[in-house]
């Protein structure tokens, strides 16, 4: 197979595929058989020779009534089955109905409609669309409502419908399963850790499912890694370990101070999720000092959330303490009578911070 | 509240109260929607039922807006403390609407809009010293993305923060503003219709092509409502399998073609072709830019609305034999007395399959419609902090947006919250287009943001009772009552949050699904169109007397055109017998369905 002959729809991707090729990377092939025909799967290792993709070479009839016309194209998929995207040889393009050959914006358009696992496709038969087709399918759809129109137009390429169909079925059928299987019998502690640390949130999710139990215990070993979890840019992936983690592993100061450094780097939406569940930690003395550091870099929604963490401890010590009388008097209102609403009644304050307290006058 | 005031104070006594204060103090007021220059600066006037006032917003899209300029008379010099009614819209923690006040030339101090507090405040400009009779106001955006401000006070001799609580603040705006002593009545018609969407317009023009004197009082520069190019939703509903081909002439006349939703094109929805339509009537009367916040009533009977214009803050008094609420909002009924509901029926209460277990206050949502355009080169788009946070994991992969893109749900509350769900709309349009040109830069380098509405398109609020409330029922059995008017044929198409919007954003969706129910064409009864408590006043459009779940197929605005048509006919034979909307129904009604079926 020589590279020249792919028309990449990525140039990135197409570059990898280059080096993949030139550094002639290790892959194994493997037959799998689907509704009684056989054909082969391959996996292909990267550079540092862990699992890295699998593709598919197919050559298949593309059928409308009794006319039909071969389509040569190459699919890739991830370790878990996720698809990834398609190559076409140069000098077997894919054409519409008419045999004019894809646009640019065709590939585009093809590629968003096979990254779609929800795309409509996926509950129509052939039948219904043909029989659509003829009735304009995206006319009477929009008769009924007004979002099906754009969602059915950008389900299918015009002209290639079929095309589109097919594919995606190719895309997103039992081969996702096999897949699945044979990256099974390759999944060691090594691609766990490499998952965790991917910026592919499917093998982030994995990987935490296997590593991570429902009462948020962490295998041994993985702790690390689920802490790059909690730091990092996906948002989701970050409020989901805190969600589930468990609690036990940010008990020593170390964690402790590790988790704050994260919460100061955090998004704002993230920092509110943080808060919620740091009530129920003990924190350190040390720790609860850079939480009242970090207050006034606080909003007021924000600030509230922490004096209620802070109010969570049994208890503070001094020097934090004074950080938060000096609200009390502060000309900013709402912080004051939010220390005072947080702090009146707590058990274990200093005799000073008690006076203050009973000086204070709600405005 | 306004009407007590005025019965506690008459005006002379005002007057006095004035001088009295100008004796120890001088103040001076400038709305900010009154400045003269409005430069890229756009009014917002939704939030009038929570602020009583509106305000002006810099909505850029990401780019800084031209300046607003005012002059400013003030009666004595000196030197007078500034302070500026404004907020930090999405302190996240700390907002993107950022502007500097200029006086004279000489910028003041803070910058604005950052402060990290969401709510409606003064904030201390701190202090300028006056020389001269006037002084020249700018007001200078720096972010394009939505900074907001209501209002500016001057005053000297006192350094204490204005008053911030509304019943307080409304008094010092009338105080020094003017605004019942300037009140201005606009006259006596026979039909007063507030609210110029689709509905409003229709029974408008229903009504005057019949004879009435009719007023038609829109709180926008625009007609049409959703269907303006403010909001940009398109029109739905059969007009064709009518039972009573009459109905629908007029929503023919105002349809302007099919743009889809969120075309970024706005001369697709034919604001000028609206317009002109309703110029041509000559016993029509229209009042753009007016919001109508007041209602007097005596006996159950509207006696006048009270409104005033957005802009120059003018107060209008209109008084009328009838009134149609075509608000969508439901804010006359509601400022009159008017029976309503807002929210879910239960299921034991309605009867009905779709209704809910329990009745609650879930709405649907509110939309704030974009688009974008393909440009030239590549542009850029800032990291919006402030804004939702997407991910390769969850992000909107689309150039246009279309009804999906919908905030409520009982999240918020579609009248007291529509500042808060357009804010969310827009921390979603602008987050995840961030999102977009910053990680998908291979689709979305050469396309710039078009157009983002920020009039929200309101979809459910109040819904007021009449003698009939239109159940699912009465839909799906198409029973023909004997005051059968207006055909609907959408499905009952009632939202919900998307289920994976759900996941990623619990309790903050703001993306929708829904389910069509389809339905055979079905009939409206007349008796939904007028209230069942205050005797004088029909309604047509999204707040009629229906369930929720009936809401959900009778909403679509062609429908609500035809209702406005038929209201329009029902006040002309109100009129005619001396009689109420009831009395049409209880004793004309032979009469009344004849003028429909001719
Ligand atoms: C995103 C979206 C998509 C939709 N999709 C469709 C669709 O595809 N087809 C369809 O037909 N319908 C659709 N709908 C529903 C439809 O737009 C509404 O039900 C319809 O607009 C109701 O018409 P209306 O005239 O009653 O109210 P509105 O269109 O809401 O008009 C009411 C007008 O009254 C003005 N007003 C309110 N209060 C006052 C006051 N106090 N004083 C003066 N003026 C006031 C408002 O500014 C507004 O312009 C959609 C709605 C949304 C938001």
């Amino acid at each position: 197979m020589k590279t020249k002959f792919y028309y990449g729809i990525s140039l990135f991707i197409g570059c990898l595929w280059l080096t993949a090729v030139t550094a002639q990377e290790k892959s194994e092939k493997y037959t799998v058989s689907e509704a009684g025909e056989a054909y082969p799967l391959v996996l292909v290792y990267d550079r540092e020779n862990d699992p890295a993709y699998f593709f598919r070479d197919i050559f298949t009839p593309v059928c409308l009534d009794s006319v039909c016309k071969p389509v040569r194209i190459k699919l890739f998929w991830d370790l878990l089955g996720n698809y990834l995207r398609y190559e076409v040889p140069a000098d077997e393009p894919l054409t519409k109905l008419d045999h004019e050959e894809f646009t640019p914006e065709d590939h585009a358009q093809l590629q968003a409609i096979l990254s779609n696992e929800n795309s409509l496709l996926k509950d129509f038969k052939l039948e219904d669309l043909v029989d659509a087709r003829t009735q304009h399918l995206s006319d009477s759809v929009d008769a009924v409502t007004g979002a099906t129109k754009n969602t059915v137009k950008s389900e299918v390429i015009e002209g290639a419908l079929y095309t589109c169909y097919t594919l995606w079925h190719l895309v997103h059928g039992p081969v996702m399963n096999e897949i699945q299987k044979i990256s099974q019998t390759k999944l060691d502690n090594q691609m766990l850790h490499r998952f965790l640390r991917s910026a592919n949130f499917h093998y982030v999710y994995f990987a935490l499912d296997e590593v991570m139990d429902e009462g948020g215990v962490i295998r041994e070993g993985f702790f690390p890694d689920v802490l790059i979890v909690l730091a990092s840019d996906n948002v989701f992936a970050a409020r989901h370990v805190w969600q589930r983690i468990n609690l036990r592993y940010f008990a020593e100061r170390k964690e402790q101070e590790e988790l704050w450094r994260i919460f100061v780097h955090s998004p704002y939406t993230q920092q509110v999720v943080f808060l919620k569940r740091m009530k129920q930690l003990a924190l350190d003395p040390r720790v609860v000092r850079l939480v009242t550091d970090y207050l006034p870099n606080l909003n007021n929604a924000l600030f509230k959330q922490t004096l209620a963490v802070l109010a969570s401890q049994d208890s503070l010590p001094e020097a934090s303490q004074e950080q938060l009388i000096v609200y009390l008097t502060s000309t900013d209102k709402d912080k004051a009578e939010a220390v005072y609403e947080a702090m009146n009644g707590h058990a274990q304050l200093s005799e000073n911070f008690n006076k203050q307290l009973g000086i204070y006058s709600k405005p | 509240m306004m009407n007590d005031f005025l019965k506690i104070y008459p005006l002379s006594l005002i007057f006095f109260f004035c001088l009295l204060r100008l004796g120890a103090q001088e103040q001076v007021l400038v709305e900010t929607e009154s400045f003269h220059q409005k430069g890229g600066w756009v009014i917002d006037q939704q939030s009038f039922p929570v602020l009583h006032s509106s305000y002006l917003m810099a909505h850029g899209m990401g780019r800084p807006v031209a300046d607003a300029r005012a002059t400013v008379k003030f009666p004595k010099k000196g030197t007078y403390k500034v302070w500026l009614r404004t907020k930090d819209w999405a302190p996240y923690p700390v907002g993107p609407g950022k502007f500097k006040l200029y006086v004279d030339g000489k910028a003041l101090a803070p910058t604005f809009g950052e402060s990290g507090d969401s709510a409606w405040k003064w904030y201390s400009g701190g202090e300028i010293n006056v020389e001269k009779d006037s002084v020249e106001l700018v007001l200078q955006d720096l972010t394009g993305f939505n900074g907001r401000i209501d209002a500016i006070l001057f005053s000297n001799g006192s350094d204490a923060e204005p008053p911030n609580e509304l019943v307080a603040l409304d008094k010092l705006r009338n105080e020094l503003l003017g605004l019942r002593a300037g009140l201005k009545e606009m006259g006596d018609f026979d039909l007063v219709v507030v609210g110029g969407g689709v509905a409003g317009t229709c029974a408008a023009i229903s009504a005057a092509r019949l004879g009435l004197k009719v007023a038609l009082i829109q709180d926008r520069p625009l007609l049409g409502g959703n269907n303006s190019s403010e909001v940009r939703v398109h029109l739905m509903g059969d007009l064709d399998k009518s039972y009573y081909p009459k109905l629908g002439r007029i929503v023919r006349e105002l349809d302007n073609g099919d743009p889809g939703n969120g075309n970024p094109n706005a001369k697709e929805y034919g604001d000028a072709r609206k317009f002109a339509i309703v110029k041509a009537e000559k016993n029509l009367s229209l009042f753009v830019n007016t919001h109508v916040y007041q209602a007097e009533t005596e006996n159950n009977i509207v006696k006048a609305v009270v409104g005033r214009d957005i802009e120059t803050n003018q107060e209008k008094r209109f008084t009328g034999k009838y009134f149609a609420d075509c608000t969508g909002d439901g804010t006359l009924g509601f400022l009159a007395g008017a029976d309503f509901r807002m929210g879910r029926e239960s299921k034991q209460e309605t009867g009905e399959t779709l209704a809910a277990d329990k009745a609650d206050d879930f709405t649907l949502g509110t939309s704030n419609l974009w688009a974008s355009l393909p440009v030239d080169s590549v542009t850029t788009f800032p990291e919006t902090p402030w804004a939702l946070t997407f991910s390769d994991e969850y992000h909107i992969d689309e150039e246009q947006s279309d009804w999906q893109w919908e905030t409520g749900f009982g999240n918020f509350n579609t009248i007291t919250e529509a500042e808060q769900i357009r804010d969310h709309n827009l921390r979603a349009v602008y987050g995840n287009w961030s999102y977009l040109k910053n990680h998908k830069r291979d689709k979305y380098d050469k396309r710039d943001l078009a157009w983002v509405a920020y009039i929200g398109g309101k979809r459910e609020s109040r819904r007021l009772l009449g003698d009939h409330i239109l159940t699912q029922m009465d839909i799906q059995e198409g029973k023909i009552y004997p005051d059968a008017t207006v055909t609907a044929t959408w499905t009952i198409d009632l939202h919900f949050p998307d289920k994976k919007n759900s996941l990623y954003f619990p309790d903050e969706e703001f993306f929708a699904g829904t389910k069509h129910i389809r339905v055979a064409p079905y009939t409206i009864p007349y008796r939904c169109l007028y209230s069942r408590n205050i005797n004088n006043l029909f309604m047509a459009g999204r707040d009629i007397s229906t369930t929720h779940v009936a809401f959900g197929s009778t909403r679509v605005m062609r429908t609500c055109g035809m209702m406005g048509e038929v209201v329009g006919m029902a006040a002309f034979l109100a009129k005619e017998h001396q009689t109420t909307p009831r009395g049409v129904y209880e004793k004309h009604l032979p009469e009344f369905m004849g003028m429909i079926k001719d």
